[in-house]
């Protein structure tokens, strides 16, 4: 199988003085190339802290305690903060959530997309050849005119296709995008979920979605993991886990959305999720669960298989229900 | 009462005046103003729960604060059982104010840091002479319980509560006034879906217990469509479409209607296949409003006639209201 991305037995906690959060606790998964891989969870549950872990950009007191991240065959937890940058400027490219915090305002457009053209050594004129094409790329009209403006003078959802240009710049092949489409009103997110597929495509990239929408996911994701409290739950091609969610935690999810059809009564999770700083014995999600047993309480229930090609962290069998 | 609805808005309007600087004003440059609610229309009967949906910059909010009286409306009448609450005086509105209340957004921001559940609720009752002191405890324990808060909870900072717990606060606060109106303004946007459903259950659950009106602001459909039995569509500070929820998102008539429920995010096997955006191009600005409709630059449908003359809003069957040149046959889908 050709991965572009493998991560085993990662886990990264942040160790304060007082107490360690178990932010990622011991997560395995790999990103097939050319696929969109999501990973999708409420807040707190770890998903974007496994991405900044991914490229070593976790805030502190934030440690990699455990556990391997590679990259084309290339182990990146051991690199240097230089050897990383070139990683992160070349090879892994992030988006964020918020446009508007992570462009610089008092910068140009076009000395934004040129400080991460740097590293290709290109002459002035055609790295603002490069840049018109950039944002011509990710359907900016007028692009000559737009190099000269502010991120102010730009809309939200303007502001992230600008953010997706820079990324671009440096010719990623694995995108990382957290939340892209969070902080968008819906027919924007829209366009810039099909703006990152057409994307994909003509650049042949590989793409990891971090998102708490369970539609996006459907929409952008060929594979997904469910993550809660630091661990992955359920693992499942997207229809897969759509049409046979396995985990509780996810039929959970699944049946507290309002449905398109139908007004069934929603059925909400019980409680709030655990505090990770505390030891958990057990399975994490055995609190809310109206499945808890005593075995649920005893050991962490490891991923197991539970269809062809479905993963899901649950003690019980015939979990299948209908959502 | 079917002739008086509890709150009717009549042409009610919104304006804010640009900031400008001196150097605009010495030069005399006319004032600028962007008008965030425009000649809005609304009926609210007794018991309803009147959702209001559209994207940021529609006006849903503005709308939502003109009529609780944090903003002054331009022109047009807000009438809460006939009476007009824009032109009342300061003391008859305070008088008013218990009866239409309002659940924010931000439940980290919509509460004083420094104050305990309690003391939220006690200045509240004070404030409005609501509840003698030797009930006061008993009144709060009575409002903790109905929003699924336990009296020990009472005495704690909100920084003790998670954000579900939270907005079970804001929903307490809205309540001790016993309102005849709750105006909730994205009450679970910032929430996880997990406890997303909690709360809106529970805003259900109290809706029927209480008796209560509501209007509820929300951008995601899902939501609306599932707590509102009446949808109002905003677009630009307009009310594009408006009617009983069922029909209005089986078969929208506003081809705005249709584009949103296309655009939204979905878990259907259908939705994957999706290759193109159901919509292009960004909002225009609010200050320099297109000319005719205002939807015309982004509607697959636009003709000449929606260039030039903007649409009424006009009741296209009974209850059914849409502002449109030409609307959809039968629905968009």
């Amino acid at each position: 199988m050709d991965n572009i991305l493998e991560v085993e037995h990662l886990k990264m906690y942040y160790c304060g003085k007082v107490e360690t959060v178990r932010a990622v606790d011991d997560v395995s998964f790999h990103v097939e190339r050319g696929e969109t891989f999501g990973i999708v969870g409420e807040s707190g549950c770890g998903k974007s802290t496994v991405c900044k872990s991914l490229v070593k950009m976790m805030p502190p007191p934030g440690r990699i305690v455990d556990g391997s991240v590679r990259y084309n065959g290339r182990e990146l937890t051991t690199l240097s903060e230089g050897q990383m940058r070139a990683v992160r400027g070349g090879e892994i490219g992030m988006i964020f959530q918020d446009p508007m915090t992570a462009l610089n305002p008092v910068m140009k457009i076009k000395d934004q997309i040129y400080e991460s053209l740097r590293r290709q050594k290109l002459s002035k004129k055609e790295m603002y050849a490069r840049g018109v094409e950039l944002l011509r790329l990710v359907d900016i009209p007028e692009p000559e005119k737009r190099m000269e403006e502010y991120v102010h003078q730009f809309s939200g959802g303007m502001r992230q296709r600008v953010m997706i240009a820079i990324t671009l710049a440096a010719n990623p092949k694995l995108l990382i995008a957290d939340e892209p489409t969070t902080a968008l009103d819906v027919t924007i997110q829209d366009q810039i979920i099909r703006l990152i597929g057409r994307l994909k495509e003509e650049l042949g990239m590989s793409v990891i979605i971090i998102t708490h929408d369970l539609g996006v996911v459907n929409e952008m994701c060929d594979r997904v993991v469910v993550m809660y409290a630091g661990h992955i739950v359920e693992q499942a091609e997207t229809r897969e886990l759509f049409d046979h969610p396995m985990h509780p935690y996810t039929q959970g999810l699944i049946r507290s959305l309002p449905r398109a059809e139908g007004r069934e009564k929603l059925e909400p999770i019980p409680g709030a999720p655990p505090n990770l700083a505390a030891e958990i014995p057990g399975c994490p999600f055995a609190d809310r669960c109206a499945r808890c047993t005593p075995a649920c309480r005893e050991a962490l229930p490891p991923l197991r298989e539970v269809r062809p090609g479905h993963l899901s962290a649950c003690v019980h069998d015939d979990l299948e229900v209908s959502v | 009462m079917s002739n008086t609805p509890l709150l009717r808005l009549e042409n009610v309007s919104t304006r804010f005046a640009i900031p400008q600087g001196i150097l605009d004003a010495v030069r005399k440059k006319p004032k600028q103003y962007l008008t965030a609610v425009d000649q809005v229309t609304l009926d609210v009967e007794s018991g309803d729960t009147l959702g209001l949906v559209g994207e940021s910059g529609c006006g849903k909010s503005t709308l939502a604060k003109t009529v609780i009286g944090l903003y002054q409306p331009t022109s047009g009448r807000i009438l809460f059982q006939g009476e007009d609450l824009a032109a009342m005086t300061r003391q008859q509105r305070r008088a008013r104010s218990g009866d239409i209340q309002m659940v924010f957004q931000d439940p980290y921001s919509s509460l004083n840091p420094r104050m305990t559940v309690r003391q939220v609720l006690q200045e509240e009752l004070r404030v409005h002479d609501m509840c003698p002191p030797e009930e006061m405890d008993r009144r709060i324990v009575e409002l903790l319980e109905m929003v699924g808060l336990t009296e020990q909870q009472a005495d704690r900072l909100p920084s003790a509560f998670s954000g579900g717990q939270r907005q079970r606060i804001g929903i307490a606060r809205a309540l001790a006034l016993n309102p005849k109106i709750i105006i909730a303004d994205e009450p679970v946007s910032a929430l996880d879906v997990s406890i997303q459903a909690q709360v809106i259950n529970l805003l259900i659950e109290l809706q029927q217990k209480l008796g209560l009106t509501v209007l509820f602001i929300s951008h995601d459909l899902q939501v609306v469509r599932y707590i509102s039995n009446r949808v109002a569509v905003m677009y630009l500070g307009r009310t594009m479409e408006l009617g009983e929820t069922d029909p209005l998102f089986a078969h929208p008539l506003h081809p705005y209607t249709d584009i949103l429920l296309k655009a939204a995010p979905r878990m259907t096997a259908e939705a994957r296949q999706k290759k193109t955006a159901a919509i292009h191009g960004d909002l225009p600005s609010p200050i320099h409003l297109p000319t005719g409709c205002r939807f015309h630059p982004r509607c697959p449908y636009a003709t000449d006639l929606c260039r030039q003359t903007e649409p009424e809003l006009r009741e296209v069957c009974p209850g059914r209201f849409c502002a449109c040149h030409h609307p959809l046959e039968g629905g968009g889908v």
